[in-house]
């Protein structure tokens, strides 16, 4: 047997033991989607952190580097300012004003905190997490389906076919314990690919020096941070527009939710330093795998999100290389699962039981959120299979949607007490479309980047409705 | 490599890990909030 599968496969079924394992926890809705806020600081930290690098981290950011070189920096120091960002002026006031209130979800928060009777808050934050996730899940498909094919040969569809069979499963089984803990295995993994991958490739070609005088060799301008631009055209063109990931991190609803399931407000700055601990050791692996991928692989390869597992394959032992592309795969699934959660939770919680039937009983809520679970798969399997852009632009997308739908209004509800329901709603909606419009209109892409024009226009609407409409709202202090 | 990028990168890690710590005390002082 293939060492590599064999590999993958104890990883996979490693995942699904803890899924049956954490299966028997699973008594309420408050546990499958919250695991009843008892995570520790460590299994808060490192899943929040593998959630939010998804096939993104080891497929796209890669590919990306591969692209176009040492820029792609920029887009780390904006994640990587972003995590901080988030974990310092959101966590904590989210954390202790979610159980204030007795919140489950992004959306319960903002009806609880706006006291909106009108719904509309909760109607608005279902749309856009149920709009945006389904692309989110269907680009993490899409690199479940590059990791398999790359790997074993076996078709793209096939791959995707499978990662969403054992993503919905172990979803299914546990819920947000059974996610909380495999991310946990998942975010450690992905951290040790992110830093051992790229140094055994330094060492393979000789050292830096080696890596510089290959990568030179391709395009000198391969190693520059600017790409032969300067003035405005660098500063907003190059600089801004990959620092500007930063803005997304503050409205992913999936990372913000392992915020509230943190035991205690007194583990919150554990958490932050355990996540930052993560991000300052593993984050600037990455790029560095695409640019060794380059230096190794050569400059030609048909398909670059696939540079990661081909890398794996040309450097490392059969077993090894079974557990590195164990770690691509799990960067994908802890995305995807906790996406799946969120977006399974927007229906159950925020319309089933808040709109339609409150009175459901805690087991038949439990069912209703597999059933859920399950639907959401296939309808994320079905868009998978028509995307037809790269891993990083269809996450580009999903994750400004969110950014731009709950970041502003999250974060000035939080510190700025003026804040109203209508400005946050109307910032919520702003966010929503001009996203998907800026997405649509290569002129507004020109002027501004995607991922910091929509933000920038949902800030001003919360702020500027909030001023003109008297507050009538909680504190929030 | 450029010594520009160098100083880029090496130089926001150092930043970045500097405002960690700051943060870290920022937030043990606001758990009471």
């Amino acid at each position: 047997m293939d060492p590599i599968l064999i590999g993958l496969l104890l990883y996979l079924t490693v995942m699904l033991g803890v899924g049956l394992y954490t299966y028997r926890y699973m008594k309420s809705l408050d546990d499958f989607v919250l695991a009843g806020r008892r995570l520790g600081p460590w299994v808060a930290a490192i899943s929040e952190r593998a959630s939010g690098e998804s096939a993104w981290f080891l497929l796209g950011l890669p590919a990306a580097a591969y692209a176009v070189g040492f820029v792609e920096f920029w887009s780390v120091i904006g994640i990587a300012s972003g995590i901080l960002t988030s974990w310092t002026f959101i966590a904590l006031r989210l954390r202790g004003q979610t159980e204030r209130y007795g919140a489950l979800t992004l959306p319960d928060y903002f009806e609880a905190r706006f006291d909106d009777r009108t719904r509309l808050l909760r109607i608005v934050s279902m749309l856009a997490i149920l709009f945006f996730y389904l692309a989110y899940v269907a680009a993490q498909l899409d690199g479940a389906g590059q990791i398999l094919n790359a790997s074993f040969g076996i078709p793209h569809w096939g791959g995707m076919l499978i990662g969403a069979t054992v993503v919905a499963l172990y979803t299914l089984m546990g819920g947000f314990l059974a996610v909380a803990w495999t991310d946990l295995i998942q975010g450690l993994l992905m951290a040790c690919v992110a830093v051992i991958l790229p140094l055994v490739g330094i060492a393979h070609l000789g050292g830096f020096g080696e890596l510089w005088s290959v990568i030179a060799a391709h395009d000198p301008a391969l190693l520059t941070m600017d790409m032969g631009k300067t003035g405005s055209a660098f500063l907003f063109g190059v600089a801004f527009a990959g620092f500007s990931w930063c803005f997304g991190y503050l409205g992913q609803p999936h990372l913000l939710v392992r915020y509230m399931a943190i035991r205690s407000v007194e583990d919150v700055p554990k958490g932050q330093a355990i996540a930052m601990g993560w991000v300052l050791i593993a984050y600037w692996g990455a790029p560095m795998i695409g640019l060794v991928g380059l230096a190794v692989l050569g400059p030609a390869l048909d398909n670059p999100d696939q540079v990661m597992p081909l890398l794996t394959i040309a450097l490392l032992p059969g077993w090894l290389a079974g557990i590195m592309i164990a770690g691509a795969t799990a960067a994908m699934m802890s995305t995807a699962d906790s996406q799946l959660l969120v977006a399974s939770s927007a229906i159950v919680e925020d319309i089933y039981v808040r709109l339609v039937r409150p009175k459901t009983s805690p087991e038949k809520l439990v069912v209703l959120s597999r059933i859920v679970t399950v639907v959401l798969t296939l309808c994320a399997l079905t868009l998978a299979f028509s995307l037809r852009e790269g891993i990083y632009k269809s996450v580009e997308y999903a994750w400004t949607g969110l950014g731009s739908s709950f970041g502003p209004a999250l974060v000035l509800s939080l510190w700025w007490k003026r804040t109203t329901r209508w400005g946050a709603l109307t910032g919520m909606v702003g966010g929503l479309v001009s996203t998907i419009v800026w997405k649509n209109s290569a002129a507004l892409q020109g002027f501004l980047d995607l991922k910091a024009g929509p933000v920038l226009i949902s800030a001003a609407l919360v702020i500027g409705v909030s001023l003109a409409t008297s507050g009538t709202t909680r504190d929030a202090a | 490599m450029p010594g520009s990028t160098l100083i880029i990168v090496v130089g926001s890690w150092a930043v970045l890990a500097v405002l960690t710590v700051v943060a870290y005390r920022f937030n043990r002082s606001r758990r009471g909030d």
